[in-house]
């Protein structure tokens, strides 16, 4: 896709408006109701159902940037690959929901940390989470801004007096403006509108990306002659492997990497901190039942089409150099530019969505559970707004300083960040939602397992850098110990220590068991 | 600031200053709603973990079954490799319905209780 292109930009500029105004909007909502905590952070827990179905999961602008180039490139296999898709409704709504949303409510949480703390009362396992939750999201949030000013890259056109081709700190002037640009309207924004700024923008463009793929696929349909011809179509291209497993040209997804991502998707999303704290803020039962069903008919209508768009792709853009851009190339190719600036400016509100929750956690686990805690107990609304506000920007200029000199392996980083933190937290989750016995020291325990068992399987594979010849191809590999993915070791060692720890310890005082886990009702 | 009072200790003061036996009624709804919270999720959980496996294996096992081989001239129903709508459709669909029963009949409706003071305030 070419720079400059004006529809794509228009489309750009105008969701940037929207979020601007998301901004000021979700200003005045959080503003009703509650104090500046609850209110900025959680959202006063008034979360309804299409905020809670179409933002609680792991989706960012990857979902619909990678995901595509993948599908065109290895073919049918990645229909097992999300396969899992189909249980997130359950596993992440259904499971913990209405017991971490009583939880919460019970000990006045507002972050993750805070009802982990309160929970098995233990300051130090809040100050572990709170470092475990800052470190990962910063990963995810240095490659998030990375990706916008991809993205902007893509759309801007070249600046007046500056040669084609220039480069300034290795980047070219469109990434470095745009990097820019992007910045000030999602610092902005996120700051102005808080928790209820990212979960609206969220829910935005999710919105936006079901009525782009809705659009796109009868159109690739007809541009392909069908799934019949784009099947075939990719078998000439790539060889049969296109319509088999483990997908074309690579060993992409083995028998054991099949499994370890049907856990990894349906699982890991349960244990990220953006899905938890979510289910901190859903007002009532009935919201959590139907942003079940809602998420369940969103799966189905985005992740099936998206198979088979890309499928289709390969008849219509049969030998596309650079995989990366099937979609927006796709869009062109089959739509208007109106409609190709609709579906790119989808997965670019995708990241801006992603980096703004990001932000506000971050933020919260610095100014609630480090700065309110141990510096300053009694600081009044202004100054944790202040703060507050102050940390977003230090956080949002220190990650897109790092988004300009970032590797080129940190997708690799992304996905280690990812897994480690649903093996660090799910196991403690599922503890404070149902286990009687388990104790802070357990939940410490399991938490530094998941995270140790996730080191030890990518740092050799890092420091050996071979590619083992399964999996996605990529700069970094890590050690897929029996074939399976690192996630499925690190909740294994995450759940046995945990129990182990549970059973061997001392147990809680029963006064905390009857509060927290009241077994005998009348 | 005065310190935060727990849940429990909340309910334990309003016991000690009834005059009517009517805190004691509260404190006895409360309790029982949030075991009944406890039990309902328990067995939410349990139906899910259930459906996972089973899913699980029809997915992962139908799928390393029929899709693990390259057959120049594979078997397409409606133009999807048989293996994706037996393997991953149809499984896609029968979870499509759980997920709807679970949304209006499976899961049940409780008080998620009151909101206590903010964790940060003690």
């Amino acid at each position: 896709m070419k720079g400059g292109n004006i529809e794509a930009l228009s489309a750009l500029g105008i969701l940037m408006i929207a979020s601007m105004a998301i901004g000021v909007y979700a200003n005045r909502a959080q503003e009703k109701g509650g104090g500046f905590l609850s209110g900025y952070f959680l959202g006063n827990r008034g979360l309804g159902s299409w905020s809670m179905a179409l933002t609680a999961t792991v989706m960012s602008g990857g979902t619909f940037m990678g995901f595509p180039s993948l599908v065109y490139s290895y073919g049918w296999v990645l229909a097992l690959w999300i396969a899992s898709y189909m249980m997130v409704p359950l596993c992440t709504f259904v499971v913990l929901g209405k017991r971490i949303g009583q939880l919460s409510r019970q000990t006045g949480a507002i972050t993750l940390p805070d009802l982990l703390r309160e929970r098995f009362e233990s300051p130090r396992l809040g100050l572990l989470a709170s470092i475990v939750m800052m470190l990962i999201l910063t990963f995810g949030l240095v490659s998030q801004f990375k990706a916008g000013a991809i993205i902007m890259q893509l759309v801007l056109p070249p600046l007046p007096g500056i040669p084609d081709g220039a480069l300034y700190l290795n980047r070219s002037p469109q990434f470095l403006y745009g990097l820019l640009l992007f910045s000030i309207v999602v610092v902005g924004y996120t700051i102005h509108g808080g928790f209820l700024a990212a979960v609206w923008t969220d829910l935005f463009q999710s919105v936006l990306m079901a009525i782009g793929i809705l659009i796109l696929f009868p159109l690739a349909l007809i541009h392909s002659g069908g799934l019949e011809r784009a099947t075939q179509a990719g078998i000439a291209a790539v060889g049969p492997g296109f319509a088999y497993a483990p997908g074309a040209e690579r060993d992409f997804l083995t028998p054991g990497l099949a499994f370890s991502f049907f856990a990894m998707w349906s699982i890991a999303g349960m244990g990220q901190p953006a899905t938890l704290v979510r289910l901190m803020a859903f007002s009532d039962t009935p919201t959590l039942r139907r942003a079940t069903f809602l998420l369940g008919a969103y799966n189905t209508v985005i992740y099936v089409p998206l198979v088979l768009i890309f499928i289709c792709a390969r008849a219509v853009l049969p030998n596309l150099a650079q995989p990366d851009e099937v979609m927006p190339a796709m869009a062109l190719k089959v739509a208007s530019p109106w409609i190709a600036g609709l579906i790119l400016a989808a997965p670019f509100g995708a990241v801006m969505a992603t980096i703004s929750g990001f932000l506000v956690q971050i933020s919260s686990g610095l100014v609630q559970d480090v700065y309110h805690r141990f510096f300053n107990p009694h600081a009044d609304e202004a100054t944790l707004r202040r703060v507050s506000n102050l940390t977003m920007v230090i956080v949002a200029i220190g990650a897109a300083i790092a988004a300009i000199f970032s590797p080129k392996f940190l997708q690799a980083l992304i996905v280690f960040a990812g897994g480690c933190a649903a093996c660090a937290f799910l196991v403690p989750a599922v503890m404070t939602a149902f286990w009687k016995q388990a104790t802070a020291r357990s939940a410490m325990a399991a938490m530094a397992a998941g995270v140790l068992s996730m080191l030890a399987l990518y740092v050799p594979g890092w420091v050996r850098n071979a590619d083992p010849g399964i999996g996605e191809k990529s700069g970094f590999y890590p050690v897929y110990f029996m074939g399976v993915a690192p996630f499925v070791w690190g909740l294994v060692a995450s759940i046995v220590v945990g129990v182990v720890v549970t059973v061997v310890a001392p147990g809680p005082p029963p006064s905390r068991v009857d509060e927290f886990v009241p077994e005998t009702a009348r | 600031m005065p310190p935060r009072p727990r849940h429990g200790q909340v309910k334990e003061v309003l016991s000690v200053t009834s005059v009517n036996g009517q805190t004691e009624r509260e404190h006895g709804i409360c309790m029982d709603n949030a075991a009944a919270v406890l039990r309902s999720s328990r067995r939410e959980a349990t139906q899910v973990a259930v459906l996972w496996v089973v899913i699980c294996i029809w997915v992962v096992g139908y799928c390393i079954t029929n899709a693990y081989r390259t057959d120049p001239d594979p078997v397409l129903i409606a133009g999807v490799p048989s293996w994706v709508v037996w393997g991953i459709l149809a499984p896609w669909m029968v979870c499509l319905a759980a997920t709807c029963w679970f949304a209006f009949r499976g899961v049940e409706d409780t008080d998620l209780g009151e909101e206590q003071a903010q964790a940060g305030e003690d």
